[in-house]
């Protein structure tokens, strides 16, 4: 199979001629400036040039593919599915198969429901755990400063009860912000019985992946811990259950030290990367995802992220042309298609999202972010950068 | 002395974020393949490296990252895969034979050898010119090579001295403080378009990115510097640290040196890890009590291009700057003191343990096979 594809791509000529608006394809060279100008809009973009052995001769050297590491995914896709998420088919114009392959913008609301299904579980999977321990030590720890030799007596708890974000910048946050919620709102925490309620299909899946983890690990379990005290150290230790909101409040330290942006949820990673697809001669995007400990997620964990209208069927696993390690990847077969009755309609409606400059044409500079718009809706959950922020 | 290493009222101890191992999967497959042709069973110490960058998202720890190239002999920074704005930091592979060799590792005894390998860096002045010997690390590993596991464990050793053997005087850590003033943004000290443009021009040319000599590109960037500021913007410098003495000598009075650092970290509140023992070596070369520091947060898009005179006035940058206050140390303090060493990194349930990687899914062929669309 990729054998075939790579034989295929190898006897495609290189397009040379820009029939960037007729078809919605780039050439290489189009690619490169789309490319340049998405690296210097967003910080997070970066060129790689990629193995050696792998180097594709139409492009530079050190302009290989696109690439942005370590992007958070604070819920699952599922979540949206199932939350009050207002759909939008973005090729409508195009007639035909709707249903089947139009693309769907599914992402534009329920970040609450997601994220407490989320905590909820992560929470049910790992009852008992390090909760009780870590109050204690913090209790002793505000009454005894000088006599600690246990470890942990400033851990942060990440998920912390509403009470403690009503300081500062919290109280605005608490409220999820509709659609695509930028890192900060990661510090929104449900009520309890908004937990409870919502635990259903979300906390199947993370807590198996929990368990799953918590098996293995168990096997290096008995090796010895270190102890280690350190004051100067921002400690974050996974949620775990067994510690309802607002046990930990009251134990000085600990509150002294939480502070909104402090509170970082352990979240899935992924890295994307963009390369140029020869043979459909429009980017490709390829994903690789980490799960909360930054091991490598599984490709049903992947799918997880994965909106339900594209799972398995725009999202194949192949190795990555520059590093053939396995990656998910989005087939790119009717990329062009969708790319250019997108900015077809941008350029008949003026619209907000995507800000079209010099009249109302798409140029190629802004290929790659419209692209990127248009990918969110087959990764909703997968918070990368598209904005143009210099 | 104890009073001496005390905060002063109205500053709390700043809490740095420790740097969170992204081992590519990469790194474990060449891994494998060398033990397998080339290691064998030697299990000695093999010199490693890695690299972290600004992190653009508040959510995701800030990254070491380890990749195959890691293991590369020669230290080129093209084939690590990484660019200019990558710093890089210099490890330690211990990798075993057996799980049992891994249990038995001195794993204190370890972390106390780098520690003293930094300390006499400090000391000597030697991480004034290489920075990076501030950013050593230690990184164990023992793979059952059937079952495609990997345990590994990473230490980011950061030093402190022990002032005295009483223990609760050893509690009153050398901590940097954070005065009762917010971190600033950078651009709330370079508020004019002139000045940041200042600023912009320095550091690109203090890191060599618009060098026309293809050959002598600097390949990762320096992970810490001077920056003079002055609100005269044509006076706006960066230097490497070693400029201190010539900088303080003729400084006027409105302006200042500010220590910058590569920060992998994007909260608002906390530097990370890498300024830890910067602080040490500012503390220990500079007998400061207080400094500011630019947490360097933007250098991606500083280094990428974007940045013209045309946008500077509109640049947002996340870059800010701490006022810490440090400790005056004694003098008496040398390479035979008491040093203290943290940095083990936490596993998945928080604990001070190895952490487990199961590729399974990716490097198994059987596997592989059966996931194959």
């Amino acid at each position: 199979m990729n054998f075939l594809k790579d034989v295929r791509e190898f006897l495609t000529p290189v397009m040379t001629e820009s029939n960037f608006e007729e078809k919605g394809m780039l050439t290489p060279e189009e690619f490169v400036v789309a490319g340049d100008e998405l690296v210097s809009k967003c910080g997070s973009w970066r060129w790689e040039a990629g193995k050696k052995e792998y180097r594709k001769s139409y492009l530079p050297d050190k302009k290989q593919y696109l690439i942005t590491r370590g992007v958070p995914s604070l819920v699952r896709a599922s979540t949206y599915a199932m939350a009050d998420s207002v759909e939008t088919v973005v090729d409508k114009k195009d007639g035909g198969d709707i249903d089947d392959e139009g693309w769907l913008e599914t992402h534009t609301g329920g970040m609450t429901a997601g994220k407490s299904r989320l905590r909820a579980g992560v929470g049910g999977g790992s009852s008992g755990g390090g909760g009780g321990g870590e109050e204690g030590t913090a209790s002793s720890h505000e009454q005894d400063l000088d006599e600690i030799t246990e470890i942990g007596a400033d851990i942060i708890d990440t998920p912390v009860a509403p009470s403690d974000s009503e300081s500062k910048k919290g109280k605005g946050k608490v409220e999820a912000p509709p659609g695509r919620a930028a890192g900060s709102s990661a510090t929104s925490e449900p009520a309890p019985t908004d937990r409870q309620e919502r635990s259903n299909s979300g906390l199947r899946i993370t807590s198996e992946t929990y368990i799953k983890e918590k098996q293995t690990e168990e096997e290096v379990q008995d090796i010895e811990e270190i102890e280690e005290h350190d004051e100067g150290a921002l400690v974050i230790i996974p949620s775990v259950g067994g510690s309802g909101p607002g046990k930990r409040n009251g134990k000085g330290e600990i509150i002294r030290a939480v502070e909104p942006e402090d509170r970082i949820i352990k979240t899935r990673t992924y890295d994307l990367s963009i390369t140029y697809d020869n043979y459909h001669r429009t980017p490709r995007m390829w994903l690789f995802g980490h799960d909360e400990q930054q091991q490598p997620l599984s490709n049903d964990g992947i799918m997880e992220d994965i909106s339900a209208d594209h799972k398995f069927k725009t999202v194949t696993v192949d190795p990555h042309p520059h590093t053939n390690v396995p990656h998910a990847s989005i087939h790119p077969c009717r990329h062009a298609q969708t790319m250019k009755s997108i900015c077809d309609r941008l350029s008949q409606v003026d619209t907000t999202t995507v800000s079209t400059k010099d009249g109302k044409k798409v140029q190629i500079q802004q290929y790659l972010f419209v692209f990127l718009k248009f990918i969110s809706s087959v990764v909703p959950t997968i918070e990368y950068d598209y904005t143009s922020s210099v | 002395e104890r009073r001496m290493s005390q905060p002063s009222s109205g500053c709390s101890p700043l809490k740095f974020q420790p740097l969170s191992s992204a081992v590519d999967v990469s790194f474990w497959t060449q891994l494998s393949k060398k033990k397998l042709e080339e290691l064998k069973l030697n299990s000695s110490a093999l010199s490693i490296s890695a690299a972290f960058t600004t992190s653009h998202h508040s959510t995701v720890p800030a990254r070491l990252q380890v990749s195959s190239a890691s293991l590369d002999d020669s230290p080129d920074a093209t084939a690590l895969g990484f660019g200019p704005e990558f710093a890089v930091a210099i490890g330690q592979l211990h990798n075993c034979n057996t799980l049992e060799d891994f249990k038995n590792l001195d794993k204190p005894g370890l972390a106390a050898e780098a520690a003293k390998k930094i300390w006499h860096s400090i000391l000597s002045g030697a991480a004034l010119k290489n920075p990076e010997l501030l950013t050593q690390f230690l990184f164990l590993a023992y793979a059952d090579l059937k079952s495609h596991k990997h345990t590994y464990w990473l230490c980011f050793p950061a030093v402190l001295p022990v002032l005295s053997e009483d223990l609760a005087d050893k509690k009153v850590m050398f901590s940097a403080n954070v005065g009762t003033e917010e971190p600033l943004p950078l651009r709330t000290l370079l508020k004019s378009p002139a000045s940041l443009l200042a600023f912009c021009k320095a550091y690109r040319s203090f890191q060599q990115v618009d060098n026309e000599d293809t050959e002598h590109k600097p390949l990762v960037t320096f992970g810490a510097f001077l920056f003079l500021f002055s609100p005269d913007p044509s006076r706006i410098a960066i230097a490497p640290l070693t400029t201190w003495p010539t900088w303080k000598a003729s400084l006027a009075a409105d302006e200042e040196i500010i220590l910058g650092f590569l920060d992998p970290c994007a909260l608002d509140n906390h530097p990370g890890w890498p300024l830890r023992n910067l602080l040490l070596l500012a503390a220990m070369q500079w007998k400061v009590t207080r400094l500011r520091v630019l947490a360097m947060r933007d250098v991606t898009r500083l280094c990428s291009g974007a940045f013209s005179s045309k946008h500077a006035g509109e640049l947002k940058l996340q870059s800010r700057i701490f006022t810490i206050e440090l400790p005056a140390l004694p003098e008496s303090l040398d390479e035979n003191a008491n040093l203290q060493v943290m940095g083990w990194e936490r596993n998945s349930s928080g604990k001070l343990q190895p952490r487990l990687a199961d590729l399974k899914n990716i490097s198994d062929p059987e596997t592989l096979a059966a996931n194959a669309t």
